[in-house]
């Protein structure tokens, strides 16, 4: 069956830069998806063509399979009845947080008790309706972030974009905000689309994850997914950062082992013997003593502490490795550690 | 389960509505674009065509062949040879002069504790908006030989004289013209902040030489801009030149074109092409303006910056505090004081004394069917509706330039800003040979009436207008009006529930901006007078020209308190009403209210 959001070859540019390659990208119906990329990857140019609000050079996007975007068709934005929250929240100043939330409903041509009700739903739905009387300026950046989502939600449209609505937010208050937009969207059935550059946020706040580079999706699919088993060493070391090193995989007797100078790493099964990047996260070291297998040794050269352990700096032949260390480490101390086999993700070198 | 607003809403039709909506645009599009034509686009390649083909108008040899005739006579011409070399003497030492004033004033304002600093600060914007050429006339009453200075035996006969020369304009102008350089420098000045001179104290620098050393060359591109802007004001100013430099007989271009076409035997071609020689100083100064505005560290000093810490002037305060004082009290104050005083008395020269105090020109001025009230009524009610319409127009063509391309929009707020550069006077011509002379237009009963006098009001305050509700429109985050189209929002609703809301303060501002100039705007007045009588600006010089000075000083005295109290009211009104239901965000957006 078909997705319910399309997009296929979608092509843009902007000021005479390629925005957009050819973009493909689907969306299931209900489904939170997050797309993740560093910023000028095209991730805000995504939204804002399916939202309407600037054209594709090329490409079709189709909502439950009739086209609202093609070379001969193109369903303007205040038709498109989609939900944006944007990053400067885009508050109407002059509008009081009724108004604002109230003003899509107008649109549509509302009767006003109707309008008051869906108003009221809203504003609780985000736990603000004791302030639908104040003006934008008398709330918090907080509380405008929740007017923002209360607008869009209240005309419940079938998609809400959200073009990364919590980078203005502080910290503490972003963590609390992650969970009510996501139970917000949710309760109401609403697909939904959540633009950001921060990886834990996208995979806090999604069904499915994609990941966007250059104007192309690199990868998408399940968190988790794309932690254990991503598809590039931009993705591994976009999700949280990674150890890489390049060097060659043989396999002997159905073992694979991966090998570069000193360093030899026996690696999961079923990978083809030739050039290969190895790659692992430093969270998944382990003291050598631990594992009887994928054994380094390096000396330390830095050390900070993260929280929950040590994170070293070790210099490992003439590669520097970042370790997670349960305990202190001294400068130029000699440690030996080792990496679990399912944990080292071989992957084909691209051209850099 | 409530209503789902979906994509489909409208099916068909919702597709039809960019067809339908880019008709209207085009349509629109071509309205503004022909009133654009008309008002400026038309008048001005008259003037031009005309300047190469000198007989195009003439009754009886026209139009004839193209040539350089009327080009060369006027750049061999004794008379109009002076006039454009007194022109650009003038231009050049007044510019320098109110230049080096405003900087000063700005130095003052900006980097030191003097006193009275939001009295002071007001110095600037009511000479600003106080007309030059009432200035000029009261200067005159001041200065004249049995006027309010030498009767106050405030005048040295050496002072005297050479007022009534070069010098005199020189120093009026300074004063009327330094506002100009002050708004620049010390908008330059306030971008400079202190950090630059900080980090140049660390590096061992004195005071003085962070001064010169870092803060002047950081701020030269403001100064050339203020001394370009006020040069051009110079050249193009109609005020004085048709009062002052009229009285002590010194030509100058823009009072020569008006001769040309006002005085027996009109002379079109020479009006015209000294029109295009002004034009081209102008465009001179024009391409100056924008190259000094590319430059970068002009981008670098306009970035948010923490405010330097004012100089302190220990024993000079007080004395710096009174030159201050002394240059409003000479901009403005005593000009004012002595229309006040001379629309009291029944004679300038025979003093401030009892006997020789009347109410008879203000009562004048104020009594229905007499010739100064109704001129009066009559510029304050053709102001208003030009302000209207200028308003609405502005705003149509500013709103509709925001959603065309970046290009077209740099294109147009350029030429918005270069017709603001084109002397009323000019215009003027050029509206003659539209509605007086060219075929087609000359046939319209519109040459001599009122509506013709609004639409020159028009063409001269819609560049003002469009560079403030523009800037206003522009200082609007385009996501607010995204948000609305995203919720539904029309074209309409867009401009009315959004943008009119957001700009409201500058649109009143643009429309009150308009209004005080057109009650005093001289040369439109002066070249579209219609038949039934002179509009308040014309009558004015014509009656201190009349050495009816009395009744002249009376009606601008009213005028002035009129148009003070209409847009003040207006101003109070609308800032209250705004401020009931806007919050957010307008304070800054309404900053904006400079025309230039």
């Amino acid at each position: 069956m078909a997705p319910w959001l399309a997009c296929r070859g979608l092509a843009k540019r902007l000021g005479g830069k390629q925005v957009l390659h050819g973009l493909d990208l689907s969306v299931e119906h209900g489904e939170v998806l997050s797309i993740l990329g560093p910023s000028g990857s095209g991730k805000t140019t995504l939204i804002r063509l399916i939202a309407g609000l600037s054209e594709p050079d090329a490409g079709e996007i189709a909502i439950a399979g009739r086209s609202i975007w093609n070379a001969n068709t193109n369903v303007p934005v205040e038709a498109r009845g989609v939900g944006f929250v944007f990053q400067d929240y885009a508050v109407w100043p002059h509008m009081t947080v009724a108004e604002n939330v109230g003003f899509g409903l107008q649109m549509a041509g509302m009767a006003r008790s109707d309008r008051d009700r869906q108003v009221r739903e809203a504003l609780e739905a985000v736990h603000i309706a004791e302030l639908a009387r104040r003006y934008p300026d008398q709330l918090s950046g907080g509380q405008q972030q929740r007017l923002a989502l209360a607008r869009s939600l209240a005309a419940k449209p079938q998609l809400i974009l959200m073009d990364e609505p919590l980078s203005n937010v502080d910290a503490a208050l972003r963590e609390q905000l992650r969970t009510e937009i996501l139970s917000a969207i949710h309760a109401q059935g609403t697909t939904a689309i959540y633009i950001t550059h921060d990886q834990s946020e996208a995979m806090a706040m999604c069904d499915r994850l994609a990941l966007i580079h250059d104007g192309r999706i690199l990868q998408t699919g399940d968190p988790e997914e794309l932690y254990r088993r991503p598809a590039s060493l931009f993705v591994a070391n976009f999700l949280g950062g990674a150890n890489q090193i390049r060097g060659t995989v043989a396999v002997t007797n159905g073992v694979a082992e991966f090998v570069a100078g000193s360093c030899r790493l026996r690696v999961a099964g079923g990978i083809a013997p030739g050039p290969s990047d190895c790659v692992f996260r430093p969270e998944d070291t382990v003291p050598a003593y631990n594992l009887d297998c994928n054994r380094l040794e390096g000396s330390v050269i830095s050390a900070t502490f993260i929280g929950r352990c040590w994170r070293l700096s070790v210099q490992v032949d003439d590669r520097i490795l970042q370790v997670d260390w349960p305990a202190r480490a001294k400068i130029g101390e000699d440690i030996a550690f080792a990496v679990p086999p399912d944990r080292c993700v071989t992957l084909v070198p691209g051209p850099s | 389960m409530t209503e789902v607003r979906g994509p489909f809403r409208g099916g068909l039709a919702d597709r039809l509505v960019p067809s339908g909506l880019k008709l209207g645009q085009h349509v629109f599009s071509a309205a503004a674009g022909a009133a654009f034509v008309l008002l400026i686009g038309l008048p001005l390649g008259l003037i031009l065509v005309q300047a190469f083909m000198p007989a195009l108008f003439d009754p009886n040899n026209g139009p004839g062949s193209v040539s350089l005739a009327a080009l060369a006579n006027s750049l061999s011409d004794r008379r109009s040879v002076a006039a454009i070399l007194h022109s650009m003497l003038l231009g050049g030492i007044a510019a320098s002069s109110a230049t080096i004033l405003g900087f000063a004033y700005a130095l003052v304002m900006q980097r030191t504790d003097v006193r009275w600093r939001p009295a002071l600060a007001l110095t600037p914007w009511l000479v600003f908006l106080t007309p030059g050429y009432l200035k000029a006339l009261a200067w005159v009453l001041l200065m004249a030989p049995r006027g309010y200075l030498a009767q106050f035996g405030l005048l040295p006969i050496v002072v005297q004289h050479a007022f009534f020369g070069l010098p005199g304009l020189i120093f009026v102008h300074t004063l009327n013209l330094f506002p100009l350089a002050y708004f620049i420098v010390a908008g330059a000045m306030a971008g400079l902040g202190g950090e630059f001179e900080e980090a140049a104290r660390v590096a061992g620098a004195s005071s003085w030489q962070a001064w010169i050393r870092i803060n002047m060359p950081l701020l030269a591109p403001a100064v050339a801009l203020a001394f370009l802007a006020i040069f051009a004001e110079v050249v193009a100013d109609f005020g004085m030149a048709a009062t002052i430099a009229r009285t002590i007989n010194f030509g100058l271009l823009t009072y020569s074109i008006y001769t040309a076409t006002s005085d027996f035997p009109v002379d079109f071609a020479l009006a015209g092409s000294q029109a295009l020689l002004l034009l081209a100083m102008l465009l001179v100064v024009l391409a100056g303006d924008r190259m000094l505005r590319r430059q970068r560290s002009l981008r670098l000093i306009s970035g948010r910056s923490r405010p330097a810490r004012p100089m302190r002037l220990g024993a000079a305060r007080w004395a710096v505090t009174c030159v201050v004082l002394l240059v409003g009290i000479l901009a403005v104050y005593l000009p004012l004081v002595a229309i006040t005083l001379r629309a009291a008395c029944r004679t300038l020269g025979q003093g401030l004394v009892p006997d020789n105090m009347t109410w008879r020109f203000l009562l004048q001025a104020i009594t229905p069917d007499h010739a100064a009230n109704t001129a009066l009524l009559r510029s304050l009610g053709l102001a208003a509706l030009t302000a209207l319409f200028t308003g609405v127009v502005a705003l149509l063509l500013a709103w509709r330039i925001e959603q065309a391309s970046k290009l077209l929009r740099q294109v147009v707020l350029l030429v918005a800003v270069g017709t603001i550069a084109i002397p009323g006077i000019v215009l003027g011509l050029g509206f003659i040979l539209v509605w007086d002379r060219l075929p087609g237009f000359r046939d319209m009963p519109l040459y001599g009436t009122w509506p013709l006098l609004v639409l020159g009001y028009v063409a001269a305050g819609l560049p003002y207008a469009l560079v403030i509700v523009l800037s206003a429109i522009g200082q609007i985050s385009p996501n607010l009006i995204d948000a609305a189209r995203l919720h539904g929002a029309g074209e309409t609703a867009r401009l009315t529930r959004i943008i009119m809301p957001l700009i409201a303060l500058s649109l009143i501002t643009a429309v009150l901006f308009v209004f005080v100039r057109t009650v005093f705007e001289l040369p439109m007045s002066e070249v579209l007078e219609p038949a039934d009588g002179p509009p308040a600006p014309t009558l004015i010089v014509r009656l201190f020209g009349n050495d009816d000075d009395g009744l002249g000083s009376a009606l601008s005295l009213v005028a002035i308190l009129c148009t003070a109290a209409s847009a003040g009211c207006i101003a109070l009104i609308a800032t209250r009403l705004v401020r009931s239901f806007g919050r957010s965000g307008l304070g800054a957006m309404v900053g904006m209210s400079r025309a230039r």
